[in-house]
């Protein structure tokens, strides 16, 4: 039954004759094509966008998957060619290993200091509100204008975390051009704009409701236990939500890598020993370097299939988790 | 309401107007070029570069009385690709790297040349055979060179005089000696000064590795075969001499220190390096950028045993090409035989200075106002050593590789052997 059904679009009036009841249902059926209609004419910007430039390059790459394809000549259908190649190929498998490694380490400690920012935030302290805009800069400055002041922070020679690293006496890590640290280097520079995930935890944080802190203080808990058992449950939805976004976009993760391991235009380095080479850099170069478009499809799909199976499982398993206060 | 279909009518009449006179913008020339066809030049070139390309447009619009050009620099190659793949052109002729016309044009998206240039009888012989035979792809003709590179040994006078050396190095093994010699060190053992910096280690390699006897293709040039005894001394003599003495971690440390490359930052410019092999394109770099360098260029020295292979160098060349979906191919190649005239092409390279594709313009006077730098590469279009990889359609592709594999010496995550093996392995799968 539909909502138009079940609910009435207009106000029924109980003086109206009772003979008047079918001419009254065939009115509600034309109002409600009629709503129907307009909702849909005012939908139609979007929904011709996702059609264009969404749905029919999907159906598209999926074809393509299946086809050698260089974008200037006509496809030629491979069967799959394109996906028994990418068990042979060492850069697919280095690829999805720098993926994964960033999404493995990046989603819970980006989270792990979202939250604790946010909780610092939380706390009623002068001058609250400018902190919490501090915070938040970072996300509104241009990412390629972040990562090239990065650049320069990181250099291992002139960079000024070097800089004050070397004043406590530690050792100097070539960040950019030691494959051992340059996921570290990428990370780093993605928790420097977490302050959009500060605000959300912020804002889940103020619906806590604050008789029960109250009650917890009056019955003697201190500040982990009332972390642990009051605050946890009443953010672990926004917890999902972040989880499933943050592991989304670690897998999809291309600008900020692709800036600091690019020397040249059309260059395909992936910094030092392919150490930055994410998933989507991959993609990236077999299709608009080196015009593999059937087997950049295959890859996007196989990442797609993934990516899905992996917000599945997550979500399979927030019903041990998360709490929906019910 | 009698309003509506008069409004209709109105607009209707402006509608057909307004694509009346689009149409016959598109049948007869834009009115906007006063009646000429008005053909685009994308060019690769940007800044400096850019500029004398647009001076060169100005002329030939300057003299023409049924085209005009219209020129848009536009160093994106992206762009340029996806520029190509539409069924109306975007432009109508551009440039591009010499090695990359086997590639476009087995994707069908040059226009073969042929048929110009028997219509016009045009003389191709004059113009180097090696840069030429990258043009051809499967028997046909699809660009036409306009400059020529080849790679030499440039060296800090400075530096090399700071460290008592009187005389650039002409074999191997005195230059082996010299970067050690040429080589700074803070009391921390940090690197201050390399004697030899690989600023772009697949250019230096690949003409050290044809100096060293090696070579990129098997028997036929039918397929990659980079893992040889030349190609393999290349390395050592980078990894010997520069990686193993000073470790991999110092080197990185040092050379990540270094500037962009067309920028005043140029780690050669400001004598973080003593030696670099490098093209003719970097005196004019040098000129505008680093005026007071004190600077030489001598050719890549050779190996002692190996007098013979004195003037040994990759040669690679820029060119110029119609694309396939061009609108106006025909005014397109009227433009680029005039480019390619004797006199726009002296200009425009001696501009940029490039080496001229034509060799009858090698010996040019013009050329004499460069600074004298410029004459050792000018030479080195004389020496029977040049060698060049092969056209292909994934000569690109091999290239990339070799900067991907070269990365793991640098940074000490392989040794010599294994870089070639991984990039034998690599090759194999071209065209699969």
């Amino acid at each position: 039954m539909s909502i138009q059904a079940r609910l009435p679009l207009r106000p029924s009036s109980s003086t109206k004759a009772e003979g008047a009841a079918p001419q009254q249902g065939s009115g509600r059926r034309r109002t409600a094509r009629r709503d129907q209609k307009y909702g849909l004419l005012f939908a139609s910007p979007w929904l011709i966008g996702f059609v264009a430039f969404i749905g029919l390059p999907i159906i598209a790459s999926a074809f393509y998957s299946f086809t050698s394809f260089n974008l200037f000549q006509s496809p030629e259908f491979v069967g799959f060619a394109n996906y028994s190649q990418l068990l042979a190929d060492d850069r697919f498998y280095k690829a999805v290993f720098n993926t994964f490694f960033l999404a493995l380490f990046g989603v819970p400690l980006g989270l792990a200091l979202a939250l604790a920012l946010a909780l610092l935030l939380n706390v009623n302290v002068k001058g609250q509100p400018l902190y919490r805009a501090v915070i938040y800069l970072p996300t509104i400055i241009p990412t390629i204008v972040v990562v090239y002041v990065w650049r320069w922070l990181l250099n291992a020679q002139y960079g000024f975390i070097n800089e004050a690293i070397s004043t406590i006496g530690l050792h100097r890590p070539l960040w950019l051009d030691d494959p051992m640290w340059t996921k570290p280097a990428i990370l780093i520079i993605g928790f420097w704009t977490i302050g959009g995930t500060a605000v959300i935890y912020l804002a889940a944080l103020k619906e806590v409701p604050a008789e029960l802190h109250e009650a917890a203080k009056v019955d003697g808990a201190g500040p982990f236990l009332r972390f642990r058992h009051i605050v946890w449950p009443a953010i672990t939805p926004v917890t999902l939500f972040q989880v499933v976004v943050s592991l989304i976009a670690y897998l999809q993760m291309f600008t900020q890598p692709y800036l600091l391991a690019q020397e040249g235009r059309n260059d395909v380095g992936a910094g030092p020993n392919d150490s930055m080479l994410t998933y989507a850099m991959y993609v990236y170069q077999n299709a608009f370097v080196y015009l593999k478009m059937g087997y950049a499809s295959a890859l996007a799909w196989v990442l797609f299939i993934l990516i899905l199976v992996l917000t599945f499982i997550i979500l399979k398993s927030s019903k041990r988790w998360v709490h929906y206060g019910n | 309401m009698s309003t509506t279909p008069k409004k209709l009518r109105y607009a209707g009449v402006a509608a057909t107007a307004g694509l009346a006179v689009l149409l016959s913008g598109c049948a007869s020339g834009n009115p906007a070029a006063g009646g000429k066809t008005e053909i685009v030049f994308s060019y690769l070139w940007g800044g400096a570069e850019g500029d004398a390309l647009a001076e060169l447009v100005d002329d030939f619009n300057e003299s023409q009385d049924d085209i005009v050009v219209k020129g848009v620099s536009s160093p994106d190659v992206q762009k340029q690709l996806t520029q190509m793949s539409s069924s109306k052109g975007a432009f109508d002729i551009s440039d591009n790297f010499g090695y990359a016309t086997a590639s476009l044009a087995s994707k069908g998206v040059l226009e073969p040349l042929d048929e110009y240039i028997e219509r016009d009888d045009y003389d191709l012989s004059d113009f180097i055979k090696p840069a030429m035979d990258q043009a051809v792809y499967d028997g046909k003709t699809y660009a036409i060179p306009l400059g020529v590179h080849t790679h030499q040994l440039m060296y800090n006078k400075t530096l090399l005089a700071e460290a008592g050396i009187t005389e650039p190095p002409t074999t191997i093994e005195e230059w082996a000696e010299m970067i050690p010699k040429l080589t700074k060190k803070d009391e921390a053992g940090n690197i201050t000064q390399l004697g030899y910096g690989q600023v772009d280690a697949p250019r230096s390699f690949v003409s050290l590795a044809f100096m060293m006897g090696g070579s990129f293709w098997g028997e036929g040039d039918e397929a990659p075969a980079p893992n040889n005894d030349g190609t393999q001394a290349a390395l050592d003599f980078y990894y010997d001499t520069v990686i193993e003495p000073n470790g991999a971690d110092r080197v990185q440390t040092f050379m990540s220190g270094f500037g962009e490359l067309y920028s005043p930052e140029h780690p050669f410019y400001k004598g973080q390096i003593a030696t670099h092999i490098d093209g003719a394109n970097q005196v004019t770099m040098i000129e505008q950028l680093a005026p007071d360098l004190d600077y030489g260029v001598v050719p890549i020295p050779h190996p002692e045993a190996h007098p013979e292979r004195a003037g040994t160098s990759e040669i690679t060349n820029s060119t110029y090409f119609i694309p396939s979906n061009s609108k106006h191919k025909d005014e397109a190649w009227e433009f680029m035989k005039y480019l390619l005239d004797n006199e726009p092409l002296g200009n425009f390279t001696k501009a940029i200075s490039n080496l001229p594709a034509r060799q009858s313009l090698a010996s040019d006077p013009i050329y004499s106002e460069l600074p004298e730098q410029y004459q050792v590469f000018a030479d080195s279009l004389s020496s029977e050593n040049l060698a060049s990889i092969p056209a292909v359609p994934w000569a690109a592709e091999y290239r990339a590789d070799l900067k991907l594999e070269l990365d793991k010496v640098n940074t000490g995550q392989s040794t010599p052997e294994e870089v070639l093996k991984a990039l034998e392995e690599r090759a194999g799968n071209y065209g699969k």
